[in-house]
């Protein structure tokens, strides 16, 4: 069944917000990689974004407190994401971030951790039934090809990632209603533990399992979507063995992360969005840093 | 059917906006009376603080106190008590100790300190910098060949 162009647009963008409101935390280093997915009806897409985090609150310790000083870590993070359907409703994915980290005078950049992503859409809308969504389930795997903040020994300047192996299972429900359209997600994956031999730390560090859940609105007029969303992101204690003796058993990691955005679809095959995100203003985040942010992304896609 | 979609729809929409209450921070005012209580221990000498296997007492404070912006520099002090009325002897280290600077919570250090031995049982340590406010952990360590055969951990609290 071909979709109307509006409905298209709808779908679209709000496959480009989710994707902007799975922030990592600001401080060194960063959560699950989001996942790259075709909410559309196309074959394949490309997404670049650039965004520029300036950690606002350095430092939220494991009771809650707030702390900052006058200088603040700046994070830019440029990605590359791909998505290609291999059928009907099957896809792969992957997503390549490029971080830099610059802290006073220091700059540190590399590569950041890389996800790819098995998705499956579960719920087709093909009969536009007022209420039931439109759903895809995925599994999304990530390598750790940015170095943990245990493994730095710099204070995690040179920190890209979460730096362990991870699997995950998540699922995307999107809704439009006339202009309005909302969406929400829910992931949860695990993080398997590694060897750190530093010279600051010779340890097995053991993570556990952590997760998203994301929710969103948007409004849509012509070929523009104003929209706003929050993800809450948790991540079990990461313990720390000795010689398997348990010498730190960690702390939760959590915090919620604001997005307002608006987008403009250029045409069928291009879009482009302005996001703006924030950590200071919702949830009760505990053991992370915050941050503001803003990012612009701008996608490709080649239609079936 | 429609009514239990229709419940759902009311769920989500209630879970919103109990979870979308704003955050509220709970900051604590700077000052520098918290990086300083753990320095009295210079004047005391009552081996409050040791090293784990060594069992050498330590005193240490700060030198310079490090800032946001600028490295601070630290005197470490090692002793034994004499035998006969217990007063501080200072007593060099096998080698000398290093500082690791640690953030447990986050589980991450800082750069990396420099140390030097200044007289009998004492040391500086320069290059202390923290790389974010927070809980921190001192950890004096002391290594043999590349390995770690002694430590001592502090906590403080970097405002």
């Amino acid at each position: 069944m071909k979709r109307s162009y509006p409905f298209l647009l709808i779908n679209l963008l709000i496959i480009v917000i989710y994707q902007s409101t799975l922030n990592a935390a600001a401080c060194c280093g960063g959560g699950f990689a989001a996942p790259s997915i075709i909410a559309g009806d196309d074959k394949a897409q490309l997404t670049t974004s650039l965004s520029q985090t300036e950690i606002i609150v350095d430092n939220v310790n494991d009771q809650g407190i707030w702390t900052k000083w006058d200088s603040h870590q700046v994070v830019k993070n440029f990605k590359l994401e791909g998505a290609h359907l291999i059928n009907d409703r099957w896809q792969v994915g992957a997503s390549v971030p490029v971080i830099q980290r610059n802290f006073l005078d220091q700059t540190y950049s590399g590569l950041g951790d890389i996800g790819t992503t098995l998705g499956y859409e579960y719920l087709p809308d093909w009969n536009y039934n007022p209420y039931r969504p439109k759903g895809f389930g995925y599994l999304q795997i990530t390598l750790p090809t940015g170095k943990s903040k245990a493994e730095s020994t710099n204070g995690g300047l040179d920190s890209r990632g979460f730096g362990f192996w991870a699997i995950g299972i998540g699922t995307l429900l999107t809704k439009s209603w006339g202009s309005w359209d909302a969406f929400t997600s829910i992931d949860i994956h695990r993080s398997f533990g590694k060897n750190i031999n530093t010279s600051q730390l010779q340890a097995d560090l053991n993570p556990g399992y952590g997760g998203n859940w994301g929710l969103g609105i948007g409004f849509n007029q012509k070929d523009f979507r104003y929209g706003g969303g929050i993800t809450w992101t948790y991540e079990d204690p990461i313990a720390t063995e000795q010689n398997g003796i348990l010498i730190h058993k960690g702390s939760v990691e959590r915090y919620a992360t604001a997005t307002a955005n608006v987008s403009y679809m250029a045409n069928d095959d291009w879009s482009g969005t302005f996001s703006y995100t924030d950590q200071t203003v919702f949830g009760d985040p505990v053991n992370t840093s915050l941050g503001r942010g803003v990012a612009v992304q701008i996608q490709r896609r080649w239609s079936r | 059917m429609k009514n239990q979609i229709k419940n759902f729809y009311v769920t989500l929409v209630c879970l919103f906006g109990i979870l979308t209450s704003c955050a509220e921070p709970k900051y604590i005012e700077k000052n520098n009376s918290s990086n300083q209580n753990v320095s009295g221990q210079e004047l005391q000498a009552d081996c409050s603080l040791q090293f784990q296997n060594s069992k050498l007492c330590f005193t240490w404070k700060w030198e310079s106190e490090p800032s946001a912006t600028v490295m601070g520099s630290i005197i470490l002090k090692t002793y034994r008590l004499n035998y006969l009325d217990q007063t501080a002897v200072e007593t060099d280290m096998i080698s000398i100790p290093e500082l690791v600077l640690w953030m447990p919570s986050m589980g991450h250090g800082s750069s990396p300190t420099a140390s030097e031995r200044i007289d009998m049982g004492t040391y500086r340590i320069k290059n202390v910098f923290f790389i974010m406010p927070g809980d921190w952990e001192f950890r004096f360590q002391i290594n043999k060949d590349n390995e770690k055969i002694d430590e001592a951990i502090i906590s403080i609290f970097i405002n």
